[in-house]
C-alpha cells in the first residue's frame, strides 16, 4: 500500500490504495485540520473525510450526484463546475440542478486507523 | 454504484419563465424564455459525453422574428490523470462567471448579469480543445482552450462582438482564438483571471486582403480580459467581475463592414446577496435572497476615427430583489431594474419610427419569473 501525506495550502490530501474495498487512514493524518481529502490512487472519485469529534468522521464521496462530474471541496462546500451545483460540508445540497446528497461511506476508528467502506 | 467502471446515460435540464414590464415602452411582455435539456453519458471513468439542446422563446417557426433552437454545448470529455482533463467538441470557455454556470438558480436576478450578456457575450460556445487541470499541491484550476475565431462581419452596433460568435455552426477554421483561466480558492474566497484572444477575419488570404482586413490565425484580433472574485460567508454572498475588451483593427472592420464596430469597452459588477432565513432551523432547504447589484459598462468607450459614438452604450444598471427557493432546484424571482444610460447621437436615429416613444435616459424594469433545474 501506497501512502504519501502531502500537504496542500488548503486541505491536506492523503494518498493511498485500497485493499478489498477498503481504505485505511491513519488517524493522525487530522492532525493539521478537520478535513482530509484521502485519493484512493486505483478508484475514480476522491473522498472528503471530517471529523466531527475524536471519534466521529464522516466520508463523503467527491462524485456530483447530478451527472457524476468530479467535484471540488472550495471554502467549506463542494462545488461541481459542470453544471454548477453545491453542496454544504454534510453533503446536502445547497444549489441544484443536483437533487441527491453526496454519497457517504461507512468509516470506523479502529486502533488509530480510520476503516473507510468503499462498498 | 458509487464507484465502478459501469458506463451511465444521465439526462437533466433547466428554462425558466420570464414576465418584464418597460415603463419606457409602458408593455409587458411573458415568455417562456429557455427551455434546455441536457444529455450526458459515461463510457468509462475516463471518457464522457456532454450535451445541452436549447429551445429559447417556446416555438421557432419559419420566417418569424425570435426563437431559436441550438445546441448550446457537445462535446467529449476524457481524462488524462485524475486531476486534468480534454474537452473536445462544443463547449463554453471558462470567461467570466456566467459563461460556464448559466442555469437559472445559480444567479440572482430574472435576467443574467447584462454585463455577462454584452460585453462577455455569454453564453459563449465555441469549437475547439481544451485543458483543463487541478493543481494538488494548491488550491489552484488552470484552463487553457484553442477555438475557432470570431466573426467581424457579424458584430453588429450595440451588441459589441456578441454577433460574432460562431456557435458550432460552419465556423470558419481560418482564424483561432486562445483562452485560459486561472481560479485559486482560499477560504471563503474564489479568484478568477481569463484572457481571450483570437482573429475575426475568416476570409482566404486574397479576399480579406481587398478588404484590407489581416487574415490569419489571430488577424484583426479581439482580445478580453476579465478578473472576478466571490466571497461566501454563511448567509452573505458577494461577487465582482470587471471585464475589458480591445479590438485594435476597428477601423479596418468598420471600413469593410460598416458596423460601427468600437476600438474598445470595459464594465464591470458588483452583486450582494444576503440569505434573509438561514437562521432558522426548519428552513434547512429553503432560502430567501434578497440581494443587489450595480452593473456600469461602456460598450464604446473608445472609437476609431471612422467610428460614430453611441451614448447610449455607456450604461449603468441597478438591479434588486428577490430569489426564493423552496428547494435548491426552483428559484422564484422577483426584481427590479433601473437602467441608465447616455443621450441618443441623433446621427445614429436613422428613419425613427413614428409610434416609437420618445427616448428617455432611464428606464425602469418590472421583472418576475421562475427559474428551475433538475
Ligand atoms: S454533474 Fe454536477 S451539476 Fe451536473
Amino acid at each position: 500500500m501506497l501512502t504519501i501525506l502531502e500537504s496542500c495550502s488548503n486541505i491536506p490530501l492523503y494518498k493511498t490504495k485500497s485493499e478489498n474495498k477498503i481504505v485505511r487512514v491513519p488517524v493522525n493524518a487530522f492532525l493539521k485540520s478537520k478535513y482530509l481529502i484521502v485519493i484512493p490512487l486505483d478508484v475514480s472519485y476522491n473522498i472528503t473525510v471530517i471529523k466531527k469529534t475524536e471519534t466521529d468522521f464522516h466520508s463523503l464521496v467527491m462524485k456530483c450526484t447530478h451527472a457524476d462530474n468530479p467535484v471540488q471541496f472550495i471554502g467549506n462546500e463542494f462545488k461541481c463546475s459542470l453544471h454548477g451545483s453545491i453542496f454544504d460540508n454534510s453533503g446536502k445540497v445547497k444549489t441544484g440542478p443536483a437533487e441527491k446528497p453526496l454519497y457517504s461511506l461507512v468509516t470506523e476508528l479502529i486502533n488509530n486507523e480510520l476503516i473507510i467502506n468503499l462498498k | 454504484m458509487i464507484f465502478g467502471k459501469n458506463s451511465s446515460t444521465s439526462i437533466g435540464g433547466y428554462g425558466n419563465y420570464f414576465y418584464q414590464y418597460n415603463s419606457n415602452l409602458n408593455k409587458s411582455e411573458i415568455n417562456l424564455e429557455r427551455t434546455v435539456l441536457f444529455f450526458g453519458h459515461k463510457f468509462s471513468d475516463r471518457f464522457s459525453f456532454f450535451s445541452e439542446i436549447e429551445i429559447e422563446d417556446a416555438k421557432v417557426s419559419g420566417g418569424e422574428e425570435g426563437g431559436e433552437i441550438a445546441i448550446e454545448q457537445a462535446y467529449i470529455k476524457f481524462y488524462v490523470s485524475r486531476n486534468t482533463y480534454l474537452n473536445a467538441g462544443l463547449f463554453l470557455p471558462r470567461i467570466g462567471i456566467i459563461n460556464e454556470n448559466h442555469l437559472p438558480n445559480t444567479y440572482n436576478g430574472n435576467e443574467r448579469p447584462m454585463l455577462e450578456q454584452l460585453v462577455i457575450p455569454s453564453t459563449w460556445r465555441e469549437l475547439g480543445i481544451g485543458i483543463y487541470t487541478q493543481l494538488d499541491a494548491l488550491p489552484m484550476n488552470l484552463s487553457f482552450a484553442v477555438l475557432n475565431g470570431l466573426n467581424s462581419s457579424g458584430f453588429e452596433h450595440g451588441t459589441l462582438i456578441r454577433g460574432g460568435r460562431y456557435e458550432g455552426s460552419k465556423a470558419s477554421a481560418n482564424n483561432l482564438a486562445f483562452t485560459g483561466a486561472v481560479q485559486y480558492n482560499i477560504n471563503k474566497f474564489s479568484f478568477q483571471v481569463s484572457g481571450y484572444a483570437g482573429g475575426t477575419v475568416g476570409f482566404s488570404p486574397k479576399e480579406a486582403d481587398s478588404l484590407n482586413l489581416e487574415s490569419g490565425p489571430l488577424g484583426t484580433p479581439v482580445i478580453l480580459g476579465e478578473a472576478n472574485v466571490q466571497y461566501k460567508n454563511k448567509a452573505l454572498t458577494i461577487k465582482a467581475l470587471a471585464t475589458t475588451v480591445s479590438i485594435p483593427d476597428a477601423k479596418q472592420i468598420n471600413s469593410a463592414f460598416a458596423n460601427n464596430t468600437p476600438e474598445s469597452a470595459f464594465g464591470y459588477y458588483v452583486e450582494a446577496a444576503y440569505d434573509l432565513i438561514h437562521n432558522r432551523k426548519s428552513e434547512k432547504k429553503r432560502s430567501l435572497l434578497a440581494f443587489v447589484r450595480y452593473e456600469k459598462m461602456n460598450l464604446n468607450s473608445t472609437i476609431p476615427t471612422n467610428g460614430i459614438e453611441d451614448p447610449t452604450l455607456d450604461q449603468s444598471h441597478v438591479i434588486a430583489g428577490l430569489t426564493y427557493f423552496p428547494i435548491p432546484n426552483i428559484a422564484i424571482k422577483g426584481d427590479v431594474r433601473l437602467s441608465h444610460t447616455g443621450d441618443q447621437n441623433p446621427s445614429l436615429v436613422i428613419n425613427p419610427d413614428p409610434t416609437a416613444p420618445p427616448f428617455e435616459n432611464d428606464i425602469q424594469f418590472i421583472n418576475i419569473g421562475i427559474g428551475f433545474s433538475f
